[in-house]
């Protein structure tokens, strides 16, 4: 179970970094730009919480394991596949988090930051940012529970190896099919926790909000 | 010639078109207009957040964008403040934080210096949820000057103000342009921040600027009258003023009215907004104040305008130029023809003769006693 937990613990550590740079900036360009084909963006990046897992997986199983340049890296069933199937289905949670987030940061802030004398970089991280950070926090620790309790995709693009892809929601299946329930228990325990920790951050988060609203 | 804003522009979004020639030279510039027509779009033109303006516009000697040579300015680059309507704080940084957003590096003053400049003393750790509207109004000043700009654009300052707090603003402002000499243009819908306020006047109206007037020449009693009915907006009366012993008098020949001011006797002229003409419904009683102001016509010419009506009503041998939107006066059912009761609040009359320092209602409280009513009275006002 330790090895399990490691592993999932490597994979949240891997996809924390990488909901923020995916969410922020495709949050970002649908909440603040205009350009052809926005719509069919949004839509796609929320495919994954429609689909049925297996069908996910399935696809970026052929996508890592069948395209020319991504085949050769021999991806599928190692642990890059698992955390790239954990960040999968956590990636729309954070988008539309971030996405809320910056929309409601009114554009006339910006407008005057612009005649202020900011460049477009500068106000993103002086006013965009700060501004839709709760949004943005809320939305990365609901992801983070998501990547954490990912078992379809993973299962799929990265198999149920103990000790290399074996993850704990995957590491709890394999128990309980061996009849070991005590361990199956304890694991589920960790990972109630950890939901709940994060349903409770995101309630605080939540509250705090009207005080540095104008 | 030597203006700060020359260019001319053109602008459109859907049905809604704009067109400007401008010449601004500098000090105190007032553009007016009834609400709707684009004053704050051409701001935000000047300003450089309309990127799809078309024509050209320099700044002294630097380009603001160019449509043959394709060039565009961004606002960052273009040295202009802009101070929006709603003010645009931002509401996660403090007042000091929020003056010292556009600050220069090697400025003259601190962001400390500024607030108390504008009276603001005391208050730099707060934040703007954290205090009143016209403190606010101040803060957003002090942060658009404290960016040093080469020219200050105003969108409506002082709209979410009231009477008191808007004069002592309109006082604070024009001081503060002579102390930093920042050139300013300033956007209003109200008459009396035109005379209060500017050095130069254009007018916006359906999408077109006027040429730049002197503010002299707007309220000189010769020049006026003409100057305001070349607008071809609104109502401009020429008459005799009059004193009783309760009040004054506007008078024409089959007309007269009473006056909010105090002016002194002798000819003058007036000049009435379209919005600030009331149409009286029969069956309701009408305010006492408004009663020696009642007139009763014919509506000549009635007719739609997008968000409100515009129509002009034949009476007392004056032809009255009435705006409303397109919700008031449905159940009235107004057509050519109809005859209608309008009452003109002696403080929509604004007398062309008195000079803005005393004609303007500042040192006369008294001549405000109209505005609560239109508040809390249940009276039609």
């Amino acid at each position: 179970m330790i090895a399990s937990f490691c592993i999932s613990l490597k994979v949240l550590a891997i996809n924390i970094p990488l909901l923020l740079l995916f969410g922020i900036s495709i949050g970002w360009i649908l909440a603040k730009k205009t350009f052809p084909g926005r719509t069919a963006l949004s839509l796609v990046v929320l495919l994954p919480v429609v689909l049925p897992p297996s069908v996910m997986g399935l696809y970026l199983l052929a996508l890592l394991g069948h395209t020319p340049f991504l085949k050769e890296l021999g991806i599928p069933f190692t642990f890059t596949a698992a955390a790239i199937g954990a960040l999968l289905p956590s990636l729309p949670i954070m988008i539309q988090s971030c996405r809320t987030g910056f929309a409601g940061v009114p554009s006339l802030l910006e407008d005057t930051a612009r005649t202020l004398g900011d460049s477009e970089w500068r106000i993103f991280f002086r006013i965009t940012l700060p501004l839709a950070r709760r949004h943005l926090f809320a939305g990365l620790a609901l992801a983070s529970a998501r990547a954490l309790g990912d078992f379809g995709v993973t299962l799929m693009v990265a198999g149920n190896m103990p000790g290399r892809t074996q993850t704990l929601p995957l590491y709890i299946y394999s128990q309980v099919e061996r009849l070991h329930f005590s361990t199956a228990y304890l694991a589920s325990i960790l990972l109630v926790a950890a939901g709940t920790a994060s349903l409770f951050f995101v309630r605080r988060i939540e509250e705090g909000r009207h005080e540095l609203s104008s | 010639m030597n203006f700060l804003l020359e260019g001319s522009l053109t602008f459109s979004r859907g049905a809604f078109f704009l067109t400007a020639s401008l010449s601004f030279r500098g000090g105190m510039g007032v553009i007016f207009g009834p609400s709707g027509v684009g004053k704050s779009t051409l701001l935000r033109i000047i300003a450089g957040l309309e990127p799809r303006a078309r024509g050209t516009l320099r700044m002294k000697d630097r380009i603001l964008f160019d449509e043959h040579s394709r060039f565009w300015l961004p606002p960052r680059k273009r040295r202009i403040g802009y101070l929006s309507q709603d003010l645009a704080l931002f509401p996660h940084l403090t007042l000091e934080n929020n003056v010292a957003y556009g600050m220069p590096r090697k400025s003259g003053k601190t962001p400390g210096e500024w607030l108390s400049l504008m009276r603001l003393e005391g208050l730099e750790h707060r934040y703007p949820h954290q205090i009143s509207g016209g403190q606010r109004q101040r803060v957003a000043l002090a942060r658009s000057l404290a960016a040093e700009p080469d020219l200050l654009l105003l969108d409506e300052p002082f709209s979410a103000l009231d009477g008191p707090l808007r004069r002592n603003l309109r006082r604070e402002l024009r001081q503060l342009q002579e102390t930093t000499r920042t050139p300013m243009l300033c956007v209003t819908h109200s008459v009396e921040d035109v005379s209060a306020l500017g050095d130069v006047f254009y007018f916006l109206r359906e999408g077109t600027l006027s040429p730049g007037i002197p503010i002299e020449d707007l309220w000189s009693p010769h020049a006026a009258y003409h100057a305001w009915s070349a607008f071809g907006w609104g109502t401009v009366l020429q008459g005799t003023v009059e004193k009783t012993e309760e009040c004054s008098w506007l008078s024409g020949d089959t007309w007269r009215l009473r006056l909010a001011e105090d002016p002194s006797p002798g000819k003058n002229a007036a000049f009435i907004p379209p919005h600030g003409i009331k149409l009286l419904y029969p069956d309701l009683p009408v305010d006492p104040v408004l009663q020696p102001n009642i007139l009763e016509g014919t509506v000549t010419e009635i007719f739609s305008l997008g968000s409100f009506y515009r129509m002009y009503i034949s009476a007392a041998g004056h032809s009255w130029h009435v705006e409303y939107s397109l919700e008031s006066y449905r159940e009235m059912n107004l057509f050519e023809g109809s005859s209608v009761r309008m009452a003109i609040p002696p403080r929509s009359i604004h007398l062309f003769d008195a000079p803005p320092s005393t004609a303007h209602p500042e040192h006369k409280p008294h001549s405000y006693d109209y505005s609560y009513r239109e508040e809390t009275d249940i009276l039609q006002t």
